[in-house]
């Protein structure tokens, strides 16, 4: 998260700001480091480690003090627990992108609902939700934008969103398409005197 | 799903039958296997080994304390690797996030921009006075509450471009403002007429009491926060402020009494059509949530008084207007005879139920504010006392002036005891023993060219009788004089937490 610096903070509200001020449409954006707690795996796959490890001691063709057997099992599969657990490309090969793709979802729609992100006049409210350590995103729209935006658009926008993690500078990354974002939301919903800001600013959810 | 499910499933197993053989069958093959030959014995039952350790139960203590004496660098390896598991598997989930709140750069890039925005509304209308903007506006919300009830909106109508609905099931009672703030100023074109607006944002953060209509028995308390949208024609100029806690005519002054079709009944103009007013243009609710008593009588951990003082870029600039219009009396001076003795003096009377005392110090809005708690409080049997009262520093952090009225904003350092008293003296939430140490800031206004100097705070500011007959209007009996709008002396405007002031 240290990517995620106060500078970089400073020009995502203002990312938003542009949107909002060229645009009836609400943004939120929520950077999160991880969606679930992935232990289990990391669990799991460093007992599966540490079990083969045992067994080749156990069949080797030649001798080993089973005390140095009985230590370099546990000790491969703390080893493999802590790598599993801290370097997040590793977690990443031992969780399907599946369940990554479905908790980053999961939490998306949770801020989505416990920030009340529905609650504006015309349903205009997005949440762009990114979860690090699954490489994630998740565009999610509020039913007035899914009705007023053409399929074709919606889903080119939902595709710009949930690229973001296939380069390599992410924040920037996240910078750069909310901005390439703009004309669009300009084109179906464009600025009216009226607008006013719906969604609290300082919206920070803890779930 | 599935395939992930076995997976886990499989590797548990693995696990265990692994934590297994190590705790049973491991003490046999210690032996064992030096013995010659390493045919797995499985289970835990003896024989196959020579001598020894006899237990076929296995001793995990012993073989860790065995682990230890000889082999202490992998075995102390193994300890630590094994707490930080442990640390991470119970580890609190809710993980660090960012989001696109403001930073502090943020907000202050949007303070100057919203000071030059004043600036500018200041320089094509004179009469333009913020206290009197924000006094219109809070009226206009809480006469808003108080109509949308009823069925009779004409009083309101002609303040309102955008369409007010009627509520059919409830209507509301007990609106108190805690804060009412200008969050952004900006000019605009109208997408009707193509003319220039100045558009003002203000952030309402207040509750109210709503009550059925049909079953008055059936009420509840929501905590709010809304966002009004004001415009009016980017040339139009203010009447001269006359004053404030009436809703007035913008043409003429006078106190807004309007006919249905939006005519002033004293001038006879008609402000629905009129681009001079402001007007209510857009409504949004930010934020609602039911009040529970529990979050009223209760002890919250103060946060925010460590926080650095926010103070605005020009309050040392400032301070030269200030000495102008205060016969070369600064800052200092104000916080000595001004802001601590009301401090104390406001403190007393809220604590003593004697609330009343304090009407000619505090501002319509945050009487009534407070007075709602008070009463709130009295209807669980108990009230807010502050013992022990002490302020340990004042630090002045924003200082303005136009052409009709002053604010001045200081942070109060304090402490107090602070806890929630029972009828019968029983402390019922918070601490009667140790004190509290806290920080707010408060903000006084005060109309320009008055004699502000320190005046007793037990006597009329106006006419010098004591101020025992002010009455809910905060009207003097003796002079009648109003003087809750700081037409005679400062008057505490508004208290705002150091966790949310932002400028």
């Amino acid at each position: 998260m240290k990517r995620f610096t106060e500078k970089f903070r400073t020009k995502l509200y203002d990312s938003v700001a542009e949107i909002e001020n060229n645009s009836q449409a609400e943004a939120v954006v929520i950077i999160k480091k991880a969606s679930a707690n992935y232990i289990i795996y990391s669990f799991a796959a460093s007992a599966l480690i540490g079990f083969i490890l045992y067994t080749f001691f156990m069949f080797a063709p030649f001798d080993i003090d089973p005390y140095i057997m009985y230590l370099f099992t546990v000790i491969s599969f703390a080893v493999a627990m802590t790598l599993f657990t801290f370097i997040p490309c590793l977690q990443r090969l031992i969780i399907p992108k599946k369940i990554r793709r479905k908790n980053a979802e999961i939490n998306a729609r949770a801020i989505f609902q416990k920030g009340m992100i529905y609650n504006t006049m015309e349903h205009t409210g997005f949440l762009i939700y990114c979860s690090v350590l699954e490489k994630e995103t998740v565009f999610m729209p509020d039913n007035g934008l899914n009705l007023i935006f053409s399929e074709d658009d919606m889903d080119k926008l939902t595709k710009m969103f949930e690229n973001i993690f296939n380069a390599k500078d992410v924040p920037n990354e996240i910078l750069r398409t909310m901005h390439e974002s703009v004309p669009t939301f300009a084109k179906y919903l464009p600025h009216r005197e009226d607008d006013i800001n719906e969604l609290p600013d300082n919206l920070d959810v803890d779930l | 799903m599935q395939k992930h499910k076995l997976f886990i499933v499989l590797s548990i197993a693995l696990t265990f039958i692994a934590i297994l053989f190590l705790i049973i069958g491991l003490p046999e093959m210690a032996f064992a296997r030096p013995g010659g030959g390493h045919g797995f014995h499985g289970g835990g039952h003896s024989g196959g080994y020579s001598g020894g350790h006899s237990s076929g139960g296995g001793d995990l203590a012993y073989i860790l304390f065995y682990c230890l004496i000889n082999y202490p660098i992998p075995t102390i390896i193994v300890i630590i690797l094994s707490f930080i598991i442990y640390k991470i598997m119970t580890k609190d989930t809710d993980y660090d996030s960012v989001s696109s709140k403001p930073t502090s750069t943020n907000t202050f890039q949007n303070k100057s921009k919203m000071t030059v925005e004043l600036n500018k509304l200041y320089s094509t209308d004179k009469n333009f006075s913020k206290p009197i903007f924000l006094d219109f506006a809070s009226l206009l919300y809480t006469r808003y509450y108080q109509s949308i009830g009823k069925d009779d909106l004409s009083q309101i109508n002609p303040f309102f471009k955008v369409e007010i609905n009627k509520w059919d099931k409830y209507y509301i009672t007990e609106i108190v403002i805690g804060s009412a703030n200008i969050i952004e100023i900006s000019t605009d074109k109208d997408s009707t007429t193509g003319k220039g607006i100045t558009k003002i944002v203000v952030q309402y953060i207040g509750n109210y009491t709503a009550v059925s209509k049909e079953n008055p028995n059936l009420r509840y308390r929501c905590d709010i926060t809304e966002n009004w949208q004001f415009i009016r024609g980017l040339e139009a100029v203010s009447t001269i402020p006359q004053g404030m806690g009436v809703l007035r005519c913008p043409h003429c002054g006078a106190t807004a009494k309007f006919t249905d079709a939006g005519t002033c009944e004293s001038c006879g103009s008609t402000i629905c059509n009129d681009n001079d007013a402001w007007k209510v243009n857009a409504m949004s609710v930010v934020n609602i949530k039911k009040v529970k008593t529990s979050d009223v009588i209760s002890y919250a951990e103060e946060i925010g008084t460590d926080y650095n003082t926010i103070y605005d870029k020009y309050v040392k600039s400032n301070e030269l207007t200030f000495l102008s219009l205060h016969n070369n009396k600064g800052y200092n001076d104000f916080n000595e005879n001004i802001a601590k003795p009301y401090f104390y003096e406001i403190y007393k009377q809220y604590s003593n139920l004697t609330w009343e005392k304090a009407r000619h110090l505090v501002s319509e809005r945050q009487w009534q504010s407070m007075n709602f708690w008070i009463t709130f409080c009295k209807e669980y049997d108990c009230h807010n006392a502050l013992e022990n009262v002490k302020i340990s520093k004042i630090e002045t952090v924003k200082y303005e002036s136009d052409n009709y009225y002053e604010s001045i904003t200081v942070r109060i350092f304090a402490s107090c005891i602070d806890y929630f008293k029972s009828s019968d003296g029983r402390c019922i939430a918070g601490n009667n023993h140790t004190p509290r140490y806290f920080s707010e800031y408060w903000t006084f206004v005060c109309r320009n060219g008055v004699d502000v100097s320190a005046k007793p705070l037990n006597k009329c500011p106006n006419c010098g009788a004591p101020a025992d007959k002010m009455g809910q209007s905060g009207v003097c009996e003796y002079c009648g004089s109003k003087i809750t709008d700081g037409n005679f002396s400062w008057v505490l405007f508004s208290i705002t937490q150091d966790e949310v002031y932002e400028g």
